[in-house]
């Protein structure tokens, strides 16, 4: 993990001395993880990829102030996918284009047309979020932290600033309330 | 037993990620069993339920639009070290014309025998403009020492060495 976190520190270096190879690799090494994080917030693929854009673009103008010495590049920038979700929620709530619902209903993602894996990938991602309406907002944020993100319970800590312990004890009554 | 209970669920989260199945993860929390199975039964229905790849597709038109954008920025925009130096430039234009006027006022203390004589400290200490002609220094200020209230609209313009004159 260390020599892992010196590749990374070392990455974003160069990409602050205006390496652009370097961000590119910064941006594969992360751009699963905030694209399903994003989804699973936002609900709908388009939208995750619009929002999914926007996150790198602004971490890009945003790269020269990062130290790597403080915050975590993930965390950092799973601090910008949400505040970016946020805003986005805001924004289509302003717009009235869909209710005030984070995510698609089972009937939406099964009019999804695509690629048949896709369909069905939908279908499971609107039972999960609507299972998940009724947990609280931190429950939903540490689930969708861990489970989409694939975050670790420190690295969840760390963008949601709190402590592990309860990250877990959150993560603990967010899956018994689903059960 | 909650608090237990949480780290526990945690444990069986790191196994199951590491190719354990549920019911070898089950085995090592006998006791707590039927609590976690529920528990871990809605973790791994959350994870499948969340991982959904990024279509391939996306990924390399996302990737296109944030390059797109990087050249964008470092095309149109001076590098950090052109800001900061054009951030010099008043500076350092400002610590010249302070010091040209320093060497004017400085200068405007004549050395010659008739000549009259003001301390560079007073002309240092009060706000004035000097500017030279060809009969020698001339001075606009409010300062007392330099330019006598008497001596006609306040502040003055004195000339120096004549400052006698005035």
């Amino acid at each position: 993990m260390p020599a892992e976190n010196t590749n990374e520190d070392a990455l974003v270096l160069s990409a602050q001395q205006g390496d652009r190879d370097a961000f590119a690799q910064l941006y594969e090494a992360n751009v699963e993880r905030v694209y399903r994080y994003l989804l699973s917030r936002l609900g709908e693929p388009a939208d995750a990829e619009d929002v999914t854009t926007e996150v790198f673009i602004n971490a890009m103008k945003a790269l020269p102030s990062y130290r790597p010495k403080g915050t975590p590049l993930i965390a950092w920038l799973f601090r910008i996918a949400h505040n970016q979700a946020v805003n986005h929620i805001k924004r289509r709530a302003r717009r009235q284009e869909t209710p005030l619902l984070d995510t698609p209903s089972l009937e939406q993602a099964a009019a999804y047309e695509g690629p048949e894996e896709e369909v069905l990938s939908n279908i499971r991602l609107g039972e999960v979020a609507q299972a998940m309406q009724d947990l609280t907002d931190l429950q939903q944020q540490v689930l969708n932290l861990r489970f989409a993100a694939d975050l670790s319970i420190a690295e969840v800590a760390t963008v949601m600033s709190r402590k592990e312990g309860a990250v877990k004890f959150l993560q603990f009554s967010a899956l018994r309330a689903l059960r | 037993m909650e608090i237990e209970t949480h780290d526990i669920v945690e444990e069986c989260l790191k196994l199951l990620r590491h190719g354990s199945s549920l019911e070898e993860c089950l085995e090592l929390y006998p006791k707590e069993a039927a609590e976690l199975e529920p528990v871990l039964r809605s973790a791994i229905s959350v994870r499948s339920g969340l991982e959904t790849d990024l279509p391939a597709t996306a990924r390399a038109r996302i990737r296109g639009q944030v390059l797109t954008e990087w050249d964008r920025q470092h095309h149109l925009q001076p590098k950090r070290w052109d800001w900061r130096i054009s951030s010099i430039f008043p500076k350092l234009a400002l610590t010249v014309i302070r010091w040209s006027m320093k060497g004017i006022w400085i200068s405007s203390s004549p050395d010659a025998p008739s000549d009259v004589k003001i301390p560079p400290t007073s002309l240092l200490n009060c706000r004035q403009f000097c500017w030279r002609f060809r009969s020698g220094w001339k001075v606009f200020s409010k300062n007392p020492m330099v330019c006598p209230p008497n001596s006609g609209s306040y502040p003055s313009v004195i000339a120096i060495p004549a400052l006698d004159s005035v």
